[in-house]
């Protein structure tokens, strides 16, 4: 079994992970690029490493380089974390050809949930909802693609099946311009992402984004920790997050939350994991499974009093889940915002030294960050420079005090999305809950 | 973890079908510069030494552990007051049963091997001391 832990990843995230691997007792390895050699997690490594330069390209996207780290420094197993290679299923199988472990699902799981087709039918072999649609690709026929859509009802999307990030998609509201529409994403698709395979599904037009956080060990055994709610969100990116996501019926979370769980057992699923939703009107609506540690994972760690990291490496090292559905309780409410480097208006990034830090502090306050006064933020790698996150017993009293905590955060040197926050902060409709995906852009529209 | 002179052909066949005139690529461990169309236009360099006798380093091109010795020959691959060739050979990097070779950038002499008997390095590590030429 292995005590030494390669951490293949930087910024708050390879700290998180590094604290969780030291609790554990484990040793770790800082692999770092030559723009991360002040980085705390490579000061508290046992081992420290640089393996490139800054470009991710040749230090944290390169799988040979990180590879070879870990052979050169005895480190038995690779952490991810999330972005770069966490969702590469060509780099789980490598890790796992190196007789390393790789500390998440095996590179069959994270390819069958990279694939969006494939992902959807084991979904539904599993009883998680899914969006009304085709399934598989749209035939040529303008016939049957006709009648596929209204059986599905319109509203209808045209998706790319080699699309994402919003890429690809077109809506179509009525019969009479479904094969026009249809023609137009097939000619983008083929020249974009060289796959001109169409799919359709129901267009949500208000929906919000509610996910389930889950933890498995590959051994039949999974758990799901409650939802959360990420609909604030600008350009698909996540602003704030909150955990229980408000507002829903336990039951019918009981029930797509049981089914997710259902789904990690049946795919052999192993390590922390989470299914992402679409939720309008009562019902939920499968759209991907990220198959690794997320970004707001606090939240639910706040709520659930669990490790949600320690439990990954826990189970990466081949220890059954002791956890049992039943021992799962959420209590209270939780908030992260996500404090990046960028310009509060135009959102451009904005890497530079920062000259002062005040990081907030009191009952329920926490703060993941890898920065403080003196950092430099390096301008190679995404904006994320800190996650404040608060827990209270009430959702009202989460936003206390997360209002005083934001008020408490000064960061100066660089230009940060703290107004940004206090402005969510300050919107009733936003204090009330339950707002959907538009709401964040809708918001800055109406101020410009 | 190789020289990047190893990539040339590849380089060259990239820039050939993208339809660049000239690809020029910097690093700490060099430049290299490719200009279609002149048979004589293929350079590789270390960056130009500045005039005088500045001192340089040989860096590490990736991680492993330093051998400046081949593990089944006994004489170091360089000494102090040693010549040496741009490309020759200044030491090993041991990962595994791997053994890449790390190369000077440009023709020098050697001052002195900085890097510890088969300690870890890393990338951009400093492992050889020299003085170049010219």
């Amino acid at each position: 079994m292995f005590d030494t832990v390669l951490i293949a990843n930087r910024g708050e995230i390879a700290l998180r992970i590094q604290r969780a691997c030291r609790t554990l007792g484990l040793r770790t390895v800082a692999a770092y690029s030559q723009a991360d050699r002040e980085a705390p997690h490579v000061r508290h490594a046992d081992i420290a490493v640089c393996i490139g330069p800054a470009a991710a390209g040749r230090s944290y996207l390169d799988a040979t380089a990180i590879l070879l780290a870990a052979q050169a420094t005895g480190a038995g197993a690779i952490h991810p974390g999330y972005g770069f290679l966490s969702e590469n299923a060509d780099f789980a199988a490598r890790v796992a050809e190196a007789g390393l472990v790789f500390i998440g699902p095996d590179a069959a799981c994270i390819h069958t949930m990279g694939d969006k087709v494939a992902a959807k039918a084991a979904m539904r072999a599993a009883g998680v909802p899914c969006v009304p649609g085709s399934d598989g690709a749209l035939p040529d026929e303008p016939e049957a693609v006709r009648r596929i859509a209204a059986e599905t009802g319109y509203p209808v999307l045209l998706k790319a099946a080699g699309g994402g990030g919003g890429r690809g998609m077109r809506v179509v509201r009525e019969e009479g311009a479904l094969l026009e529409a249809l023609a137009l994403v097939r000619e983008e698709a083929r020249r974009a992402f060289g796959n001109p395979a169409i799919y359709v599904e129901a267009y949500l037009p208000t929906p919000r984004h509610v996910e389930i956080q889950v933890l498995a060990d590959g051994q039949g055994n999974a758990v799901w920790l409650g939802t959360r709610d990420c609909s604030l969100q600008r350009r698909h990116q996540k602003v704030l997050e909150e955990a229980p996501a408000p507002g829903l019926d336990p039951a019918s979370v009981a029930e797509v939350g049981d089914a997710c769980a259902e789904a990690c057992r049946r795919i052999g699923y192993r390590g922390a994991g989470t299914f992402e939703f679409l939720y309008e009107d009562g019902r939920f609506y499968f759209i991907e499974m990220n198959t690794r540690v997320q970004v707001e994972h606090p939240v639910t760690e706040m709520v659930t009093g669990l490790d949600i990291v320690a439990g990954g490496i826990r189970v990466a090292r081949g220890e059954p889940l002791s956890l049992r559905q039943s021992d799962i309780v959420t209590r209270g409410h939780a908030f992260e915002c996500r404090i990046n480097a960028e310009d509060p208006v135009t959102f451009a990034p904005a890497p530079g030294r920062i000259a002062r830090f005040d990081v907030p502090g009191g009952p329920g306050v926490r703060v993941d960050s890898h920065a403080g006064a003196g950092t430099v933020v390096p301008p190679h790698y995404d904006s994320l420079i800190a996650k404040l996150i608060v827990h209270a017993p009430t959702r009202g009293e989460a936003l206390a005090r997360l209002r005083v905590a934001l008020s408490e955060t000064r960061i100066e040197g660089i230009a940060t999305n703290l107004p940004l926050h206090a402005r969510i902060l300050a919107d009733a409709v936003f204090a009330a809950g339950g707002v959907d995906i538009h709401h964040l852009e809708a918001m800055l529209g109406r101020a410009a | 973890m190789t020289s990047p002179l190893a990539h040339i052909p590849d380089l060259a066949a990239w820039l050939a079908a993208s339809g660049l005139a000239e690809l020029e690529l910097r690093g700490p461990a060099g430049h290299v510069r490719l200009v279609r169309g002149r048979a004589d236009a293929v350079t590789a360099a270390a960056p130009a030494p500045p005039a005088g006798p500045a001192r340089d380093v040989v860096r590490s091109p990736g991680v492993g552990h330093f051998l400046s010795a081949h593990p089944l020959r006994p004489e170091p691959l360089v000494g102090p007051g040693d010549r040496i060739a741009a490309g020759q050979p200044v030491g090993l990097l041991r990962v595994g049963d791997l053994l890449v070779i790390v190369t000077a950038p440009v023709a020098a002499t050697v001052i002195r091997v900085v890097a510890q008997e088969a300690a870890l390095v890393g990338y951009g590590d400093s492992l050889v001391e020299i003085q170049p030429e010219g």
